[in-house]
């Protein structure tokens, strides 16, 4: 399956959802290597060759979860009716025999044993080989999430005074770094120290970087609550540009562990 | 008619719950920075902070006196250790 990495300000539309969620499905499906057994898949195994290739169907072989089909018989042999939808025991019309390796714990090993002249696509993967796969793949899953969204944005100004504050940071800090704070949803400051600060609107605490390792998180507030979360960046940018220490002795300071950021200097505000 | 030369005009900003509050004041014209200077020493008697700050806004400094020749002033209300 394939990931879509979308850009930090773009907007998922309902259709987009509907895909991902569409293409999760199909992975899933997928990811056990074989198709429901049904007449449209037993046509298409016949006529949709890729992979492996056989006038001789009893030479080949395939996997098939047990636990969906309800394989429990301890035989060797399994039966389906001539719709290849349902087993049937061998008394019945046995038109379409399947021999099976009971090796694996979840997966058979299916010989169709069909006379007739039929190309078969087949995945001629062991079931250590499914297995392996399967787990590969969620590692992959778990290290790459399939929608990525921005989890910081400054949304839109809901009330007057917040639009008056983003007005009066815009003059401070500029269109560029503006621009930058309203889609990341916070603004950097590197201090004199070198010191990095992220600071987010609001009571957010203000996150300090070295090096590129997040080491400890700020938290100064304005007493009046009242004020607008755009005016708390404009209240820190500014004390941490004055003194980085006075900023420190305010705050309380929580000391964090490590972590990675990647710096953009263009839009960092240097203090001089 | 001789044009009059004026200079530049300079705000003060008071962080408030409207967002901010601006007074501009032109360092010749007495009265305007006359208010200016009342307001920023009302708000300093509240417990605010205030900083001189620069045009490209990297540079601020703790000002504890009104400058009438500072570009801009940003006055904030009390701050603490949250």
């Amino acid at each position: 399956m394939a990931t879509t990495h979308y850009r930090r300000n773009h907007r998922i539309s309902k259709n987009e959802i509907k895909y991902a969620k569409f293409d999760l499905k199909q992975h899933i499906k997928q990811q056990y290597l074989y198709e429901p057994l049904n007449q449209t898949t037993i046509d298409n195994l016949a006529t949709d060759v890729h992979k492996y290739t056989t006038n001789n169907a009893a030479a080949t072989d395939f996997y098939i979860n047990k636990a969906e089909y309800n394989i429990t018989s301890a035989s060797n042999e399994l039966y389906w009716d001539a719709d290849y939808t349902t087993a049937a025991t061998a008394s019945t019309t046995d038109k379409y025999i399947w021999t099976y390796d009971d090796s694996s714990n979840d997966y058979v090993n299916v010989q169709w044993d069909h006379t007739g002249n039929v190309n078969v696509q087949i995945n001629s993967l062991s079931a250590e080989e499914i297995k392996r796969l399967e787990i590969k793949e969620r590692f992959k899953r778990n290290l790459a999430p399939d929608i990525l969204i921005r989890r910081f944005s400054v949304g839109k100004a809901k009330k007057p005074s917040e639009s008056r504050a983003r007005e009066a940071l815009l003059q401070l800090i500029g269109p560029d770094r503006f621009r930058r704070y309203l889609k990341n949803g916070f603004a950097s400051i590197r201090g004199k120290s070198g010191r990095i600060y992220q600071i987010f609107p609001g009571h957010k605490m203000t996150k300090v970087w070295e090096k590129g390792q997040h080491i400890e998180d700020l938290c100064v507030v304005m007493v009046d609550s009242s004020l607008p979360p755009s005016d708390s960046v404009i209240m820190r940018m500014l004390m941490i540009l004055d003194s980085e220490e006075a900023f420190r002795q305010v705050a309380n300071v929580f000391p964090r562990g490590q972590g990675n950021f990647a710096i953009n200097n263009d839009y960092v505000i240097q203090a001089a | 008619m001789e044009a009059v030369k004026t200079s530049k005009k300079r705000t003060l900003r008071i962080l408030d719950s409207s967002g901010d509050r601006r007074l501009v004041w032109r360092k010749e014209s007495d009265d305007e920075v006359k208010e200016a200077k009342k307001a920023f020493r009302e708000a300093l008697a509240k417990g605010a902070l205030a900083y001189k700050v620069d045009n490209d806004g990297e540079r601020s400094k703790q000002i504890r006196e009104f400058d009438p020749e500072a570009e801009e002033i940003v006055v904030m209300p009390m701050v603490t250790g949250g």
